[in-house]
């Protein structure tokens, strides 16, 4: 199994982001194509309508590929959610947006954040995007695994469940 | 530890309720420093007035002022949950069927996150949802229509209050 991460890592840093605008990040694209099932954010003020979602392009030209609605996030710590499940594919970005809210971005490092007014974690053709100068690397994570991992994961799920239903009716016909 | 349902994190996918869960520490137990935070009060008048300083073309406000702003801010202590998990549950599932998969994920991701380990490395919830979404449990065995899904996500939502401090 491949485990793909994809961000810069939900850290404490050194600058914090408007809200009401969808973000996206270049640092550390996805290394495999499969399902994101983990997100992690450090939000620096209480987040509302949160989402989370991966992100294809280049330049300033981008377009959500698939995401899951997260809700409300504390802040102040890193906050970690699991039993998500969406779509990403190699080379993807993680982003994210939220109504309120201000997230960690750091002033320093590698990637380029990008930015751009209103909610776009919508299946939507591509938009584009504005540079946020100065910002490299905001306060974002996410975890899942590769497609054959998850097909494997679940086959196995379904044979358990046959073998259960297979004992089943063997004890009810030894009746 | 407890967990509760938090309502902003409900909605239907699938044919199911997706339930957000958010797991909490309390005074004594392991790792409870890790989420006892210092944080900025937002209730505060200084929080409230807003930042006023320089921003760019676009609106976006400079980094070292904003900056400066925040941290000027008066700040609290709060206890933030350990860990936050999503579960698709039927539009059929009882009060106490819901209680139970709360105790049964807190029993998981608290006793990973007492183990030491990061939450989402270890819990045995986790495991079970990458082996097929944990299908064929009694909380999600039957989908049903979007419609019913919604109904039962706004009463979930509406009686959060009766999943507060579950342990």
């Amino acid at each position: 199994m491949t485990v793909i991460a994809v961000g810069a890592g939900a850290t404490d840093r050194d600058y914090y982001l408007e809200y009401n605008i969808t973000y996206t990040d270049t640092n550390n694209p996805a290394n495999a194509t499969g399902t994101l099932t983990s997100a992690e954010f450090w939000f620096y003020t209480t987040a509302t309508g949160v989402k989370v979602g991966t992100f294809y392009g280049s330049s300033t030209s981008y377009t959500y590929r698939a995401g899951a609605t997260i809700g409300s996030v504390t802040k102040g710590s890193k906050q970690t959610f699991t039993g998500l499940s969406f779509a990403v594919t190699i080379g993807d970005f993680i982003g994210f947006f939220s109504e309120a809210g201000a997230l960690d971005g750091s002033l320093s490092g590698g990637g380029t954040a990008y930015y751009l007014s209103n909610d776009h974690c919508v299946a939507e053709g591509a938009q584009t995007y504005a540079i946020y100068s100065g910002i490299h690397g905001i306060s974002i994570y996410a975890t899942g695994a590769t497609v054959a991992a998850v097909i494997r994961n679940k086959v196995l799920s379904y044979r358990r469940e046959h073998i259960k239903r297979m004992e089943f009716h063997k004890r009810l016909l030894l009746k | 530890m407890y967990t509760e349902i938090e309502k902003s994190g409900i909605y239907v996918r699938d044919g199911l309720v997706a339930l957000k869960f958010s797991f909490y520490c309390e005074p004594g137990d392991p790792r409870y420093n890790e989420h006892y935070v210092n944080v900025i009060d937002e209730t505060s008048e200084a929080y409230k007035k807003g930042y006023s300083g320089k921003v760019d073309e676009h609106g976006m406000p400079d980094p070292a002022e904003i900056k400066t702003w925040i941290d000027s801010l008066p700040k609290r202590w709060q206890n933030n949950p350990f860990h936050n998990h999503f579960d698709l549950v039927s539009a059929d599932i009882t009060d106490m069927e819901i209680q139970q998969l709360m105790k049964k994920r807190l029993n998981d991701f608290g006793k990973a996150w007492s183990e030491g380990f990061a939450s989402n490395v270890r819990g045995e919830a986790c495991r079970q949802i990458d082996k097929g979404w944990d299908r064929n449990d009694t909380h999600n065995k039957t989908i049903t229509t979007d419609d019913r899904c919604a109904i039962k996500g706004l009463d979930i939502a509406a009686r959060a209050d009766s999943f507060k401090r579950v342990k």
